[in-house]
């Protein structure tokens, strides 16, 4: 399950309870459901951590370096890149 | 003799020619280069003639195609003329009526463009069935660009701002100049083969066509076909579409807008998971509340059709008929009662008993005043009685007796004997005296 699938499945049970005509047992495990996707949504946004990196094709073999943006103000006047 | 002779007039031969140029499909849509001569500013239509080294082709634009110009004529510029071979009659020329006019570089990318454009649309490449839509939260984001321009700083820092930890991986390329092509279609290849990428975006800064040309090239098309990674395109251009935006599973006219496409807002998702829990937690509060009343209903009902309730209530009931029976009975009673006392008055009243009791009472004061009116009558008579009884004592022979005369009783008879012939001698006579009696024998008689 990705994110949006929770989000869709929480829509979806936030408007069943809304509903409001389940069983009190459905309605508890709907409600519980609901704040596990909740949970998983929230963890699911924290889970990447923030890197910038280069992949550079190198004999035929991928790498990746870390990466900061160069802060050349030359670079922006030039028109060979944009 | 002039009956075999095929004379035609001069507008029927014109009619033929014109006929035999405009129904000529080679002469139809034609792209011819040239150098502009005899231009004059237009009053209405556009005249012009197109001339190279060896001829020279008379040309009108009419005033609609004009619209689409999008440079100044001038004598001597060179162009390329798209349009269809046609006859003018009246005057007896041929010319191009030109539809659409480029200044030469320009024109022949566009005419490149335009080209490739077809070519690619019936090859399905821009298919929309074939597109693959963006993922909703992408954190592994693929930047195909240059990363000394201003598209990737633009990028990032939307980005940034959008989701602050994202993992973002640069394939970097030229994006302008003859190498630009081959190096975007081997960036995103890259990052295809290096895999763990959500979506790529691919794109540069605005500029001119010819800046944009690269976007235009067939090997960036094919690579954007060919990857399994959805790509959005984020060009900045003047003309509607290169063909990587048309290729593209999604475009963006900037790269900023390019990376607001990509990346959801990350404090806008945290706040709606917070309003969700927010909404589930009340949702769960109201319907427990709803239970509870639910609950409370059901024990009032319970209570009020529980049998200890009715048995109360009968209880109730019965003390309520009994203490209006009681009433009633009371009540009755007491009508009964009144009506007894009553009739009990006019019986007692009308009784033989009450009646007797009365006549008794009659009776006894009359037998009193009898009895009064009866004493003095005896006391009356008593007196008289005993006046006579004195009169008579006076009278009686015992009161001769007194005097000493004794009267002689014969016996056992005790007749009074007045005379001698009563007795004999020898009876026993009783003499009376005025006190006792003597027994006596007659023993002599004497006549006289």
């Amino acid at each position: 399950m990705n994110f949006e699938e929770a989000m869709q499945k929480l829509e979806k049970i936030t408007q069943d309870l809304e509903e409001g005509n389940l069983p009190l047992e459905e309605s508890l495990k709907k409600f519980e459901e609901g704040m596990r996707l909740v949970n998983f949504c929230e963890k699911k946004l924290e889970e990447v951590e923030k890197r910038i990196k280069i992949l550079i094709k190198e004999e035929d073999k991928l790498r990746l370096e870390s990466w900061q943006p160069v802060e050349e103000k030359e670079e922006n006047k030039s028109d060979n890149e944009v | 003799m002039t009956k075999n002779l095929h004379i035609h007039s001069v507008t029927e031969i014109t009619a033929y020619i014109k006929g035999t140029l405009e129904e000529d499909v080679r002469l139809q849509d034609v792209l011819i280069k040239g150098e502009i001569s005899d231009y004059r500013p237009p009053t209405k239509h556009l005249y012009f003639s197109l001339k190279d080294s060896g001829a020279i082709l008379p040309c009108v634009m009419f005033e609609d195609k004009m619209q689409n110009l999008k440079f100044d004529l001038k004598n001597g510029l060179e162009v390329i003329a798209r349009g269809s071979i046609g006859v003018y009659s009246p005057r007896g020329r041929y010319q191009l009526y030109v539809t659409e006019l480029f200044p030469m570089g320009r024109g022949l990318l566009y005419l490149a463009y335009e080209k490739l454009k077809k070519e690619l649309m019936e090859k399905g490449y821009f298919d929309p069935a074939r597109k693959t839509p963006l993922p909703f939260l992408p954190q592994r984001i693929g930047i195909v660009t240059s990363p000394k321009g201003a598209a990737i700083k633009d990028i990032l820092k939307v980005l940034d701002e959008r989701f602050p930890n994202l993992d973002i991986t640069i394939s970097p390329c030229r994006v302008q100049g003859e190498e630009a092509p081959e190096e975007i279609a081997r960036a995103i290849e890259n990052l295809n083969q290096y895999g763990k990428i959500d979506v790529i975006i691919v794109g540069r800064g605005g500029g001119s066509i010819e800046d944009l040309f690269a976007f235009n090239d067939k090997l960036v098309a094919d690579a954007i076909y060919n990857s399994r990674i959805p790509i959005i395109s984020a060009v900045g251009h003047e003309i509607d579409q290169t063909i990587a935006d048309l290729v593209a599973d999604e475009r963006a006219p900037t790269p900023s807008a390019a990376a607001q496409q990509v990346v959801p807002r990350k404090d806008e998702l945290l706040l709606r998971l917070s309003e969700k829990k927010g909404k589930l937690k009340s949702l769960i509060m109201r319907k427990k509340e709803i239970m509870e009343k639910e609950i409370v209903k059901f024990q009032k009902l319970l209570q009020a059709r529980h049998p200890r309730k009715s048995v109360l209530e009968l209880k109730q009931r019965i003390d309520e008929y009994r203490r209006r029976t009681c009433d009633y009975l009371k009540a009755l009673i007491q009508h009964k009662r009144n009506f007894f006392l009553r009739l009990t008055q006019d019986f007692v009243q009308h009784s033989p008993h009450y009646q007797l009791s009365l006549s008794k009472e009659k009776m006894k004061t009359t037998t009193e005043k009898l009895k009064q009116s009866i004493l003095r009558d005896i006391e009356k008579k008593n007196n008289t009685l005993t006046h006579l009884t004195n009169k008579l004592k006076a009278l009686s022979p015992y009161s001769v007796l007194k005097r000493g005369y004794s009267i002689c009783l014969s016996l056992p008879e005790l007749k009074i004997i007045t005379e001698h012939s009563q007795v004999k001698k020898g009876d026993k006579v009783k003499i009376r005296l005025y006190k006792g009696h003597l027994h006596s024998q007659i023993y002599k008689i004497e006549e006289k």
